[in-house]
């Protein structure tokens, strides 16, 4: 009865097509008997998963039943078993980019198919209810593919009371970043700090995502059509990876590497955000998945500390700063299609998505930017909810060799960080072989 | 008589098919991949492309060459560790041969071969970390070296994982050597003391050259063991930083279930089959020496 | 040297991880454990049933090579031998393609297979250099008696060679338990076993280092309880039985 009149309350403060009240009882089917088994990234996001999950359970009389992989185990074992027609998971939670891949692996059961056949209210989907930036994550070739429902943005995040204490303002551009980076390096003022700045420079993944995240503010771009607003980010896809711009981008990462952490080589997501924890360095740039844990006391020490702003950008160029994401996608070789259905359209509707923000996860639709609770609850929310209507939805491409561009970039960036080679080499090197790799599958003559 | 061919048919003709099929098929198979642009998420799509991959691999594409070298080159600097270690363990074992102790030590001593690589790898991952590793910790407080990231940069990677195979199979040199040592008649060392001999010379003269055909062995079991080095790679530097540590078998893997490109893996899983073809035929011959050795000792 | 390492590994599980304070040591096992059962389970179940299968087949093939004087056997010993040398990644991708066609990936079936595939050619081998040992005189007594292969087999072959039999099922044992690359590529889901689980922790979104430690605690159980008991055993499986204690 409570929970009504607060939603009533809440409701008054939102957009009117954003958070109707579904009666879930006729939505939903009945599901006795069903094991839903739902494949995810070990994201912080998954505890409030498996905490949301029971009122699914309840409602249908499904049990289901969340996995969590690491980012790489979870990919290769996605796509490998359901490009074998696979179906032992029956909802994947896959990361936007690589939507193109697994559509092309024949895994996916589109969620506009389903949802025509079915007939679905359109206020239980509230598509016009996601982020622009992110909600072009889930589609491929103009169809909606899945669901989104795990939105992430870049931003940097910053020790407020160190900033503070030395009277420097916000960081914007690059060099801002450098300055500061610089001079809380090796800071006999804050012996507890490490370093002044942490990014993720692990060879993979890690290192080859990170360029793209960065690359846009750089004032660079990857390839010839792919820049903010392109009207078709794929129609030219000749690499630019050894522009001036782009080079000048991995000798800045060079220098700033004397700025960060022992180890930092080794940083991917978790590295960097348990520096930033500890309080071992003094900025970060970092998804917005991690945010709350930087104000969760148990493992915090800088709680109420730090403070978000824009994602940088270099002098002269614009900040554009990173969208990515969790979308969930109905595997089409799964033998609870429709169990797996309901469970996607009750999870990210705005009613659910708001709840399963409130338990620690990130805001990836309107409503919940501007949801008071969630405001005071994750107080970044207003810069978070500005970086999102900022992004560029293809920074990571969407690609359908999306992996092997950021794992080919990733050993590429990796080798100038560690001094394997220089800049300039490195991505020269990086653009012959993508131009190889686009050559190889017919993207570019 | 006939009755007996087919029993004596039914004891070893079960396993021959078994192991064609797993042994034979997948070479043959791999080699008719890697004619073939293919990927394994989408393999009703591949098309033959004839040699390419292997062009594109060896020639074109600078990370499988430097995974030979590196292979080579931590199999060549880890088997000459082990082989060194190794003799000065078999020569301790060999002087304690009669006390009680040996026994235990020698248990203690074999249990790294034994451990799950996987384990070694994560133990030793978490003893380097440059900020909860044990290791930094010695190197700060007693030698005031600043921690650094040993796995993250080029040459220090490349030698925790040298360390980190050594640690583990120098036991199966000293094994080996320890066995070759016994070998050896108690009459020439008899024999070397009479003459004078320092250690130097019983240990060229007599003990080397008993135990050749021993480390022979060792080195090219070894060998076999270092082409297939992957789970200590895959834990602990994913073939980094950059390409330092990049190694055969984890390319292969990597190329084949991570770009899904099976065409190219295919190709490279050709050339490692090939390197440890010519590796094996070796081997199997010094087996049968070293075997008939032992049988007249 | 080896001493060190082993304290470090012990400090390194008997501490609780001073980054997680309120973790005791137990209460990273009973997580873990609550987590992976079935993994465990399944490692047991496939390492089990390798080494069963492995025996099967193998120790007559020895037993064949070892008695029945044939042209070739040399040879075929030699190519039973060099099977087991070639590396498991270059086998990966075909025997993946077997199984799907076979319908078989993901299932325990397929990775006991696999396994005793790979351990055929060491079991072959070193059951053969114990049966070696056996006196032909007392083979040959028997045959005489009337007694066909199949019994000398079952009644002095195997009675006589139990250290020999040993070593091997202690070897695939060994083997299957640490197996990691092939239960990389086979398993998705229910199959998993206990290394896939522990890999799967330090992938790099997350590392927790308390279950990671219990884990390699658990999964290094069973190589140090058999180091510890059958050491004998072991130094003659890993010089393929050339050396014998």
């Amino acid at each position: 009865m409570l929970r009504k009149f607060f939603l009533i309350c809440t409701l008054t403060f939102l957009p009117i097509n954003s958070l109707m009240a579904v009666d879930w009882g006729s939505e939903l089917g009945d599901h006795s008997g069903v094991d839903l088994k739902v494949q995810s990234i070990m994201d912080p996001y998954i505890d409030a998963v498996k905490e949301i999950s029971p009122q699914f359970e309840t409602a249908t009389g499904a049990t289901v039943t969340v996995e969590g992989f690491g980012y790489d185990g979870l990919h290769e074992k996605q796509i490998v078993a359901c490009s074998q027609q696979d179906g032992s998971y029956d909802v994947l939670f896959i990361d936007g980019i690589w939507i193109g891949e697994f559509v092309e692996a024949d895994c996916i059961e589109p969620v506009e198919d389903i949802w025509t056949a079915e007939g679905t209210d359109k206020s239980v989907i509230a598509w016009d209810d996601y982020i622009d930036s992110f909600a072009g994550q889930a589609i491929w070739d103009g169809k909606k593919m899945c669901l989104p429902f795990g939105g992430y943005w870049h931003m940097l995040h910053y020790r407020k009371d160190l900033f503070e204490a030395e009277g420097l303002a916000v960081p914007e551009t690059f060099d801002d970043v450098m300055a500061a980076a610089k001079l809380f390096k090796d800071n006999p003022k804050y012996p507890e700090l490490e370093g002044g700045y942490a990014m993720n420079m692990a060879r993979g993944s890690a290192a080859g995502q990170q360029y793209y995240e960065w690359i846009y503010s750089a004032g660079a771009q990857p390839w010839e059509s792919n820049y903010p607003g392109s009207p078709d980010a794929y129609a030219d896809q000749r690499g630019l990876y050894n522009s001036p711009e782009s080079v000048a981008f991995i000798e800045w990462m060079q220098e700033m590497v004397n700025y960060m952490p022992p180890g930092v080589e080794q940083y991917a997501w978790d590295e960097r955000a348990k520096a930033f924890t500890q309080g071992k360095v003094a900025m970060i740039n970092n998804w917005s998945v991690r945010t709350p844990l930087f104000n969760d006391p148990e493992i915090s020490k800088v709680m109420g500390k730090f403070d978000v702003a824009l994602f940088p950008h270099a002098e002269g160029a614009e900040s554009v700063p990173p969208v990515g994401g969790w979308i969930a996608c109905v595997n089409k070789h799964s033998k609870n299609r429709q169990a797996a259905w309901d469970y996607l359209k009750w999870f990210a509707s705005p009613e659910i998505h708001r709840e399963w923000v409130l338990m620690g996860a990130p805001p990836s639709r309107h409503s919940a930017m501007n949801d008071p609770q969630i405001n005071a609850e994750q107080p970044w929310t207003p810069v978070l909810y500005e970086s999102s209507l900022r992004a560029w939805q293809e920074l990571r491409p969407r690609h359908a060799l999306t992996f092997e561009l950021i794992e080919t970039l990733g050993i590429e960036v990796n080798k100038a960080l560690t001094g394997e080679s220089t800049a300039q080499e490195a991505m020269d090197t990086a653009n012959k072989k993508i131009d190889r790799l686009l050559k190889s599958e017919g993207y570019i003559n | 008589m006939n009755k007996e061919k087919i029993e004596k048919l039914l004891f070893i003709v079960p396993t021959c098919l078994f192991l064609l099929t797993i042994s034979i098929f997948p070479f043959l198979y791999s080699v008719y991949l890697s004619l073939f642009q293919a990927k394994l998420t989408k393999m009703h799509k591949k098309f033959f492309i004839g040699w390419e991959n292997y062009q594109i691999i060896l020639f074109e594409d600078d990370i499988f060459p430097t995974a030979i070298k590196n292979t080579f080159m931590i199999a060549f600097s880890s088997i000459t560790i082990e082989i060194i270690l190794g003799f000065i363990m078999a020569k301790i074992f060999f002087e304690i041969r009669h006390l009680k102790i040996s026994n235990v030590l020698r248990t203690v001593t074999i249990m790294p071969i034994m451990l799950t690589p996987l384990c070694v790898g994560l133990v030793f991952l978490y003893i380097l970390n440059p900020t909860l590793g044990i290791f930094s910790y010695i190197l700060e407080t007693f030698f005031g070296i600043e921690p650094f990231a040993y796995l993250g940069q080029p040459i220090p990677a490349k030698i925790s994982i040298i360390a980190i195979n050594s640690w583990q199979w120098t036991p199966f040199m000293m094994i080996l050597l320890l066995a070759g040592l016994m070998t050896v008649p108690n009459e020439q060392y008899e024999a070397a003391k009479i003459d004078g001999a320092n250690w130097f010379h019983v240990m060229t003269k007599i003990e080397i050259p008993s135990i050749l055909s021993f480390v022979l062995l060792g080195i090219v079991l070894r060998l076999i063991e270092c082409i297939r080095l992957f789970d200590i790679i895959y834990v602990t530097t994913r073939g980094g930083p950059g390409i330092a540590t990049e190694v055969m078998a984890y390319f292969t893997y990597r190329t084949e279930f991570r770009s899904f490109q099976v065409g190219t893996g295919s190709a490279s899983a050709v050339i490692i089959l090939i390197i440890s073809l010519i590796v094996t035929t070796i081997a199997v011959m010094l087996l049968r020496r070293v075997e008939k050795n032992e049988d007249f000792s | 040297m080896f001493f060190g390492a082993f304290k470090n590994q012990n400090a390194m599980f008997a501490l609780p991880p001073v980054w997680i304070p309120d973790f005791t040591y137990i209460k990273n096992f009973t997580i873990m454990l609550s987590e992976s059962y079935r993994y465990l389970l399944n490692s047991i179940i496939v390492t089990i049933g390798s080494t069963i299968v492995s025996l099967v087949f193998s120790l007559p093939t020895a037993f064949g090579l070892t008695f029945f004087k044939f042209k070739g056997s040399n040879f075929l010993a030699d190519w039973i031998l060099s099977t087991r040398m070639l590396p498991p990644v270059a086998a990966a991708i075909p025997l993946f393609m077997l199984f799907k066609y076979l319908n078989l990936l993901d299932s325990l079936f397929a990775l006991i297979i696999v396994y005793t595939a790979f351990n055929i050619p060491f079991a072959v081998w070193v059951s053969a250099s114990f049966f070696k040992r056996i006196p032909y005189d007392l083979i040959e007594a028997s045959r005489i008696e009337g007694a066909s292969w199949f019994q000398i087999f079952i009644q002095i072959a195997i009675p006589l060679s139990k250290g020999g039999i040993a070593t091997v099922a202690i070897f695939v044992f060994i083997f299957s338990w640490n197996e990691l690359l092939i239960a990389l590529f086979f398993t998705v889901s229910e199959s998993r076993t206990f290394p896939i689980f522990i890999s799967a922790q330090v992938s790099q979104a997350q590392i927790i280092w308390g279950n990671v430690a219990a884990a390699t605690v658990i999964q290094s159980i069973p190589p140090i309880l058999l180091t510890i008991f059958l050491q004998k055993n072991i130094v003659s499986g890993l010089t393929l039985g050339a050396v014998k204690n």
